[in-house]
Parts: structure tokens; C-alpha cells; sequence
């Protein structure tokens, strides 16, 4: 079974200020098969807890509210998390298919294998995450240990026998642009590592148009491949 | 999220649990206390994430013969504020973690003798192909009852050379800078070898304000000498299976092999100054 696990994992510490609600956008995502989860960092006190749990839910993915002394961990958890919960969903399908039965429907000792064949899937398949960068005004201070939470996500994502491949989006670009791409899908470390050291944080908080820019991003890449095929 | 008092009823069991109180959260999941219609105490361990708890159950149920890992009764769905919750019934081991020694202190030859234990359970799930990857103080129990050691929380643990599911900073490998998130023989080492540094210093040391040096400084008149296993566990590359015999051996082969230095260094000048007289 081969499975092309899309997600987009949303960082930020404030309220999305500037153009629609982003849980629309999420959603959007969601369909089109791209899981949105979300991270908050609530060292200020700014950031609306509602509006990370909208877009995880909307977006099918998973949330975590942390202070920025915990973004290592909690990157890496929400990554791992959200690519089980495609990966449930997939087979959760599937189940339904072959048997008219949802994983929950089974009896709890009998879903120990089908756990047993996600755990084995989340290592060998390939994972596609793009990951949107709050650069606002308020995330100044807090850039550093979010540049160092990224690299470490690549370097764990590593060891996996899957491929990874990782894309950095930024929101905003300067104070007139909505998002940029810093860096566009890689597998590299090092391409990333180039697109993070000139990170500048200032501007508004436009979290809907960056999550657009990503889903396109995941839509292109899919047209281009079908070009060469 | 479970009030005092309240009853479950499991959906594909029918068994009841009365919740006496919350003892416990960990990440994804809560840990309630409770007694069924005997009396008898049990913790529960509920949360919505189907996979990391069906995860743990399966785990538990292969280390059943395993003194070190508490018993498991059963898993079982139950149905609360409309929401499906997931839950696996434990053994209630009725001690206190490691968090509690760690605060009231404890003398450098009691934290060895722990730690061996420790290790000891590390290298027997090793050997079975488990890599207890979460290794930290609130994840150690001592149990008054039966006086033992107990590893809880097996949610997380990793086959060998897979990625680190889930870990805590201040004892992971990786977030110190001295190797991979993976499951392997040192990384095993190194998140014993810091254990035992918060055993015996008395609190854990964060990853983002010391180096591993700065820790190896602040401990090493603490450490004593278990100061050069320590230094080699913290590198992040040593052998669990040498970590374990040399604390098991208080070190020996540590002082033997400087004493021997001494022997050889003696002998050598021994025969250095015979030469001269021969001369």
C-alpha cells in the first residue's frame, strides 16, 4: 500500500488579522487531501486558542497550545500525530470498503493489528509537509527557537525509511506581500537551513492567505508531476 | 475530565469502574484511579487517541510475565459527552516516582543501586526488542508494596533504529546536539546517563540554557566515581550493556584500569632507575 501523506502544520502566537477566517482555508485543504494542523505558542497572551483549535478540526489535523520552551517536542509530536490520523483515515476507508465496518466498530483487541500496520506504514511512507511560519510582529523573539524546532523536525524525519520532503512558508512578507515561500519542497537540510538563517519577523498576521499559498503549492507540484508522466 | 465518583461502563466489556480520583496525565492521555464492584484499585487510562492507546495494550500484553511493567486487565471503549474515549485498565501500583526522590535528595550509593535496577529493566526490554525511549523520573515508579521498580507509560516505546515517537527534552539525545532521535544502544545510555545526573544533583537540567559540558562540570564532584561512565554515556554513543556492568560493579573495571595504569607507571620507573645502576 503506498500512501502520499500531504500535511500543512500552521505556527503561530497571535489572531489571524488580515484577509478570511482560516479555518475556511483549512477546510479547502481538507478536501483536497491536504491535513491542516495547527500550533499555538501562548507566551504573550495574544493568541486566540479558538482560532488553533478551528483549524485543526476544520482541517482534519490535530492542535497542540504550548510556550515556545516546548516547540521541539511538540513540532515533532503534532507532525507524527497528524500523519497517523491520515493514515487511520486511509485505512479506516479502506475497512469500510472490505467489510462495512469502521476501525471503531471492530472489537478494541482486534484493532491492535491494524495499529500494528499503521505503525509499520508511518515509518516506510513518504510524507509531504509544508510548514507556515508566523513572522509577525510578536514572533521576533520567539524566531530563534523556532528555526531550531524546524531543523530538528528534518533532522528526526531522517531516520524514517520513507521519503520526507519539507517546504517553508512564511507569513507575512514585509508589511504589503501576504506570505512568500522561503524555501519550496526539499529534502534537503540544507536548503532549508540556507531559506531560515534570513529570517526577518514584522507585519500583520494574514494566517488565511498563507494556508492558500500552501494548498496551491501541493497542487502545482501534483500538476507538474503529471506533466512529466 | 472524569469527575469523582462518576461510573464507566465499558461498551464491549460491560465492566464498571467508579473513579476515585485523577493521579496522572501524560500527553495524550488521563489517569484516574479507580475500583470496580469487588473493591479492588486499578488505574484507567483514558484518552481519544485510539492508536496510542490500543498502541499501549498491545505492548502491555507482551510484557505480561514482566515484573517491571504493570499488569493490563483490559481495553475497552466508553461513551462520554458524545464522544468515543478509549481506555486500558492497569494495575494501580501504589508507591511514588522518581519525581519525589529526586526533590527530597538521595545519597550517591542508594541512586546507584536504583539506577542498576534501572538499567537493568532497559537492557531486558532491549532484549526483547523494545527501546523504552521516554525514559524520565515521572515515568519510574517505586513500588511500596511489593518493592520493586516499575517503568509506566508504554505508549511510546520504539523498535530498534526507528524514530523516536515521543520524548522529553531534558533526556533526549537529540535536543542536547550529540546524535539522531533514533532508537538505538546510546540513546538508551544517554537518557539513563542523565537520569542518573538528576538523581544524584537533585533537579533536571535543561537543554536550552547548559551544554553537556557545563553538566559534566556541575556534577562531577557528585558523581564521584561514576564522573567517567557518566561522561561516556553522555556522549551519546555508548554501549548500555557496559553502562550496566560498570555500575553494576561499582565501577571496577573504571579503577582497576586506573590502578593498573598506576602498576605499570611504577614498574616502568623501577626498571628505569635498575637500568641507571647497571649502567
Amino acid at each position: 500500500m503506498e500512501i502520499l501523506i500531504k500535511q500543512i502544520i500552521v505556527v503561530t502566537d497571535g489572531k489571524s488579522n488580515v484577509g478570511g477566517n482560516p479555518a475556511d482555508a483549512a477546510f479547502l485543504a481538507f478536501r483536497k487531501g491536504i491535513r491542516v494542523s495547527s500550533i499555538g505558542i501562548v507566551d504573550d497572551g495574544n493568541l486566540s486558542i479558538k482560532e488553533i483549535k478551528d483549524i485543526a478540526s476544520s482541517g482534519g489535523g490535530v492542535y497542540d497550545i504550548i510556550y515556545s520552551d516546548d516547540f521541539i517536542r511538540s513540532l515533532s509530536a503534532v507532525t507524527q500525530k497528524s500523519a497517523e490520523k491520515t493514515l487511520y483515515d486511509t485505512l479506516d476507508a479502506e475497512l469500510m470498503k472490505l467489510i462495512g465496518k469502521s476501525i471503531e466498530g471492530l472489537h478494541p483487541v482486534l484493532r491492535s493489528q491494524i495499529v500494528e500496520y499503521i505503525d509499520r506504514l508511518l515509518d516506510i511512507s513518504d510524507i509531504r509537509c509544508a510548514i507556515l511560519l508566523d513572522l509577525s510582529g510578536s514572533m521576533a523573539r520567539k524566531l530563534k527557537k523556532a528555526v531550531n524546532g524546524i531543523i530538528d523536525l528534518l533532522s528526526t524525519m531522517k531516520v524514517r525509511k520513507g521519503k520526507s520532503q519539507f517546504c517553508l512558508i512564511g507569513f507575512p512578507d514585509g508589511n504589503d506581500a501576504y506570505a512568500k515561500i522561503i524555501c519550496p519542497f526539499t529534502s534537503k537540510i540544507n536548503d532549508i537551513e540556507i531559506g531560515i538563517k534570513n529570517l526577518k519577523a514584522g507585519g500583520n498576521t494574514p494566517t488565511y492567505h498563507a494556508i492558500k499559498l500552501a494548498t496551491s503549492l501541493f497542487e502545482t507540484e501534483a500538476e507538474s508531476i503529471r506533466g512529466i508522466g | 475530565m472524569l469527575e469523582n465518583g462518576y461510573v464507566l461502563t465499558g461498551i464491549h466489556n460491560g465492566r464498571k469502574y467508579v473513579v476515585e480520583k485523577k493521579i496522572g496525565n501524560g500527553g495524550v492521555a488521563d489517569v484516574y484511579l479507580v475500583h470496580d464492584d469487588k473493591n479492588l484499585k486499578y488505574a484507567l487510562k483514558i484518552s481519544e487517541d485510539l492508536i496510542s492507546i490500543t498502541r499501549e495494550y498491545k505492548m502491555l500484553t507482551s510484557l505480561k510475565n514482566c515484573d517491571f511493567a504493570p499488569r493490563v486487565f483490559e481495553l475497552d471503549d466508553a461513551l462520554l459527552y458524545n464522544k468515543m474515549y478509549h481506555y486500558i485498565v492497569l494495575e494501580y501500583i501504589d508507591g511514588y516516582s522518581l519525581d519525589r526522590l529526586i526533590k527530597s535528595g538521595i545519597d550517591l550509593e542508594s541512586a546507584s543501586y536504583i539506577f542498576v535496577e534501572i538499567l537493568d529493566i532497559l537492557l531486558r526490554l532491549k532484549r526483547l526488542g523494545i527501546f523504552y525511549t521516554d525514559l524520565k523520573p515521572s515515568n519510574v515508579m517505586i513500588d511500596e508494596v511489593k518493592k520493586r521498580i516499575v517503568l509506566i507509560d508504554y505508549g511510546s516505546t520504539s523498535a530498534k533504529d526507528d524514530t523516536v515517537k515521543e520524548f522529553t527534552p531534558e533526556f533526549d539525545r537529540a535536543s542536547w546536539k550529540v546524535g539522531l532521535r533514533k532508537a538505538d544502544s546510546g540513546y538508551l545510555s544517554f537518557e539513563a546517563g542523565m537520569l542518573f545526573v538528576c538523581l544524584v544533583m537533585g533537579k533536571t537540567f535543561r537543554h536550552d540554557y547548559h551544554t553537556i559540558g557545563e553538566v559534566l562540570k556541575q556534577s562531577k564532584s557528585k558523581l564521584g566515581k561514576f564522573y567517567i561512565v557518566i561522561i561516556k554515556a553522555l556522549n551519546g554513543t555508548y554501549d548500555i550493556n557496559k553502562l550496566y556492568v560498570n555500575f553494576k560493579n561499582g565501577c571496577f573495571s573504571e579503577k582497576a584500569s586506573m590502578y593498573l595504569n598506576y602498576m605499570l607507571f611504577i614498574v616502568g620507573m623501577i626498571f628505569v632507575i635498575l637500568m641507571i645502576l647497571a649502567v
